[in-house]
């Protein structure tokens, strides 16, 4: 699951920069314009549904199209089994025909999927699933409890190639089937057809949804399945068989993904009968706007807004993205051991200036790291304060005095930081805004950029002092602190972390009660402001346009469009 | 002339050999790879992937690991598309292949024509204008003109669909196929041709320039032949002469994809896959791939010279 949104993440990164890099033509003119729109006052663009003032403008190509409803995607890698994949589109993909146990809402609260509901225990290290009745998958086989017992003893077996690390759960006997002789696993109780009931050794708010995941059927993936051999799964890649709205039809490489109603989904079969992906290797605006796609997210920012506007068709939404933006200190040098100097970096740096610049008022500056869409959010902890003064005297106090240069000297050493970024995107206008920035401090900041790689691959090597980055969508407010924990192997964090700071991190997964959490991720996030792990940079806005004669897209910061498919609706644009 | 063919051969071994280390080396410094790229494996979770793939190696053994598996006609397994290179290659060089053909068939044609048009005409105002022409549409970026295009074509006028190759949710078969996906090729081989154009017609401009200042011509024209005769049997046929080299070039191209183009018009070719290979690392896909486009280039240069002796009596091999 991570796995696939970190990639998604990446993906669009890269986009972005090759979007970004089809712009350069206009560069000098958009140097000049971003120096004007400096001086103005950028407002925050809020959260919203705006529909179309005229549906009537619907290309014919569209409104041609009766049952079909087309979604552009980027090009899949074509491994359609969850839990498989390494690409995040394959992620949307299995998405559509493979609904999980437990879904997430627009709050990032857990509602019922296919299980109707759960029960946790009184000492909170078991859960029961309860599944919907006369579950079927949509070759017509029933799913029973039998298929997520099948499901989670996959995910721990020895040879499991995948990105998603169920051992996190700590399943009782998970462990002992993993790396030992068992032959199941002993914490994975089948209670009747449609309850299951598993053990865990660990209070972990996390378990509930990472166990309760997308199911893949005992009788399809399961047949010849032996310890210790996965491979034969490879052959059923490209034939998914699932349990959600639509069924898959066929994968055509570069092209399209076509799926059909499911008339076994739980809900009912939905209204369109066909449903595709259409694969995109850059731009989206064009086959919007010719009508080849109903739905298409855009770069959200004012020119975007715009085009949706004007072309007339297109419901519009805004909605904020449960993933935050950040900039990382190479916590293994030594001028970051010292609090003070971090918080003087994250002071001296006016992010409003540049989120305002960058992003005309579809991101705000980020406070702490959750987004406002989490139910863990709270505007009262963090700052989001310009304060160079008070920077410089953070500096002095750490011991880094001016130089004869203008440039901080501490022992001789000078005050000089290396910040690595991938090209294009942001950075374009953070980093002029920063030199000038740390220069007015003292710091000499010296930028390098290169593609989103062999950025990783050099932060890994502890070549940087600061790099950005964007976390994935994070479905669990504790997605988005767990890499500061000192036992995380994030090559990005080595070197942070505190025995305090541990201990405030377990504690908001150490309890399944929502109000307790929230306790505990606001004596979190108050430690993370005195000793920080990363300069807080941005919570974004999605944009997203949608052919008026579709309802019922509800995209949201946690699932995407996935959760809404099965409501989709074709109307007839005049009547609506 | 057999032994001549089979001393190239040979020749061809030690070439492919020295191109193999190169792809293989300069891929293996690139910073980064294909598990590296996932910021939120643990530790341990990377070291099984790494062993699962075979990163774990040193740099000597895996090179001999490939080229022994490429021996074997076995390019190795694709990371992201987890299938077989040439299974992935297999789904997307023949589209890539298709808009290629038609392009460097048109761009030839086109050439010539222009070429020698204004090679007979030279300082017309037929030669100035479409050299301004040309060198206008070679000096803009395809990815440019390939926007305004769409723009122009497909969204402003709707003649032709923006991008794909056939359209999408389509169930055609038959003529009403071939016919969806030849609207789709208009604008991709629109842009591939303009881009192309250019420099071949000077070069068939110059070469003829050449040639129609020659002796040859003279006596031809006086002995009475008519010009068309002149220009299009004896002229041109000279000029083309050199053509045959240029062409020998044209051959990988016509497989190799055209990356921006291709991402431009969302067309499912090679270019565009070799792009994403890129970005997430999928090393054995970039260099089966690589690798493909070599031996193709070290073929058709052999094919050219060969063909080169054919055409011309005077550089034939005895």
């Amino acid at each position: 699951m991570k796995l696939k949104r970190h990639l998604k993440v990446m993906a669009t990164l890269i986009l972005m920069m090759i979007l970004a890099a089809c712009n350069n033509v206009n560069s000098t003119e958009g140097e000049t314009s971003e120096k004007t729109d400096l001086d103005e006052k950028v407002t925050l663009v809020e959260d919203a549904i705006i529909k179309a003032e005229s549906p009537d403008a619907s290309p014919q190509l569209a409104l041609n199209r009766e049952d079909t409803v087309i979604v552009g995607l980027q090009e899949p890698g074509g491994i359609f089994t969850p839990y498989f994949n390494t690409s995040g589109y394959d992620g949307n993909v299995q998405s559509v025909m493979f609904p999980p146990l437990v879904e997430v809402n627009e709050a990032g609260e857990s509602i019922p999927g296919l299980a109707e509901s759960w029960d946790i225990s009184e000492d909170e290290l078991t859960y029961t699933y309860h599944l919907r009745e006369g579950l079927l998958f949509d070759d017509g086989t029933p799913l029973t409890a039998e298929d997520v017992e099948f499901t989670l003893t996959l995910l721990h077996d020895p040879s499991y190639p995948g990105g998603t690390d169920i051992t996190e759960a700590k399943v009782v006997g998970g462990l002992d089937y993993k790396n030992g002789e068992a032959e199941d696993i002993s914490g994975i109780q089948i209670i009747d057809e449609k309850t299951i009931e598993i053990t865990t050794e660990e209070v972990n708010a996390r378990a509930l949804r990472l166990l309760g995941g997308q199911i893949l059927s005992k009788g399809y993936y399961g047949k010849g399945y032996e310890k210790g051999d996965l491979d034969y799964l490879s052959d059923l890649h490209l034939k998914p068989v699932g349990a959600g709205p639509f069924r898959f039809v066929a994968y055509l490489p570069g092209q399209e993904i076509r799926f059909e109603a499911n008339e076994h989904f739980y809900d009912g079969k939905p209204e369109v009968a066909q449903f595709i992906y259409k694969t995109l290797e850059g731009d989206s605006q064009q086959f919007f706007q010719t009508g080849e796609l109903d739905y298409s997210a855009l770069a959200a920012n004012q020119d975007n807004f715009e085009f949706l506007q004007e072309i007339g068709f297109a419901d519009t939404n805004i909605y904020t993205s449960s993933a935050y933006g950040y900039m990382s200190f190479n916590h293994e040098k030594e001028l970051f051991k010292d609090p003070k100097v971090r918080q003087a970096f994250i002071l001296g740096l006016d992010r409003q200036t540049i989120i305002d610049a960058y992003y005309q008022g579809y991101a705000q500056v980020a406070n702490i790291p959750v987004s406002p869409t989490s139910w863990a959010y709270t505007e009262d902890i963090g700052s989001t304060t310009y304060d160079p003064e008070q920077a410089k005297k953070l500096l002095e106090e750490a011991g880094w005095l001016a130089g004869s240069d203008g440039i901080r000297e501490k022992e001789g050493e000078k005050l000089v930081v290396y910040y690595f970024t991938s090209a294009g995107g942001l950075g374009d206008v953070l980093i002029p805004i920063a030199k000038e920035n740390y220069k007015e401090l003292g710091i000499d900041l010296q930028v390098e950029q290169m593609d989103f790689n062999a950025l990783l691959a050099r932060v890994e090597n502890g070549d940087h002092d600061l790099a950005s980055f964007s976390t994935t969508m994070l479905t669990d407010p504790y997605n988005g602190v767990s890499n500061f924990h000192s036992k995380s192997q994030s090559a990005t964090f080595k070197g942070y972390g505190s025995d305090k700071i541990d201990g405030l991190i377990d504690a908001t997964i150490a309890t399944n009660d929502i109000e307790e959490r929230k306790l505990a991720f606001n004596n979190l996030y108050k430690a993370l402001e005195e000793d920080p792990p990363v300069i807080l940079m941005s919570y974004t806005k999605v944009l997203s346009g949608t052919n008026a004669r579709v309802e019922g897209f509800e995209p949201n910061g946690y699932r995407g469009i996935s959760s809404s498919l099965k409501n989709l609706k074709i109307v007839n644009p005049s009547e609506s | 002339m057999k032994g001549y063919i089979f001393k190239r051969l040979l020749y061809l071994i030690p070439t492919l050999i020295g191109a193999s280390i190169l792809i293989f080396f300069l891929y293996s410094l690139v910073p980064g790879n294909f598990v590296d790229s996932d910021m939120n494996l643990t530790l341990e979770r990377k070291a099984e992937l790494y062993a699962l793939y075979g990163f774990d190696q040193p740099v000597i053994k895996r090179y001999f690991i490939w080229i022994g598996n490429l021996l074997q006609g076995d390019l190795g397994y694709s990371l992201q598309f987890q299938r077989p290179v040439d299974e992935v290659l297999g789904n997307y060089i023949w589209s890539s292949f298709i808009v290629a053909l038609a392009s460097l068939i048109l761009t030839w044609l086109i050439a010539i024509l222009i070429g020698v048009v204004s090679a007979i005409r030279q300082y017309s105002v037929f030669d100035t204008f479409v050299t301004i022409l040309v060198f206008a549409a070679m000096a803009t970026p395809s990815f440019f003109l390939g926007l305004m295009i769409i723009k122009f074509f497909a969204v402003d006028l709707g003649w032709f669909p923006a991008g794909g190759i056939i359209t999408t949710g389509s169930n055609y078969t038959g003529w009403a196929y071939y016919k969806d996906v030849a609207q789709h090729l208009v604008l991709p081989v629109l842009v591939l041709t303009m881009l192309g154009i250019g420099g071949l017609a000077r070069y068939f401009r110059t070469n003829m320039l050449e040639v129609i200042k020659q002796d040859f011509v003279r006596t031809a024209r006086a002995k009475g032949l008519k010009e068309r005769v002149v220009v299009f049997k004896h002229a041109l046929r000279n000029a083309l002469l050199p053509a045959i080299t240029l062409f020998g070039f044209e051959l990988p191209a016509l497989f190799s994809g055209a990356i921006i183009t291709e991402q431009i018009f969302n067309w499912p070719g090679v270019g565009a896959v070799f792009m994403q290979a890129f970005t997430v690392r999928d090393y054995p896909l970039l260099m089966g791939f690589t690798m493909f486009i070599a031996l193709l280039t070290v073929f058709s240069n052999l094919i050219a010279d060969l063909l080169y002796g054919v055409a011309d009596p005077r550089v034939r091999l005895r």
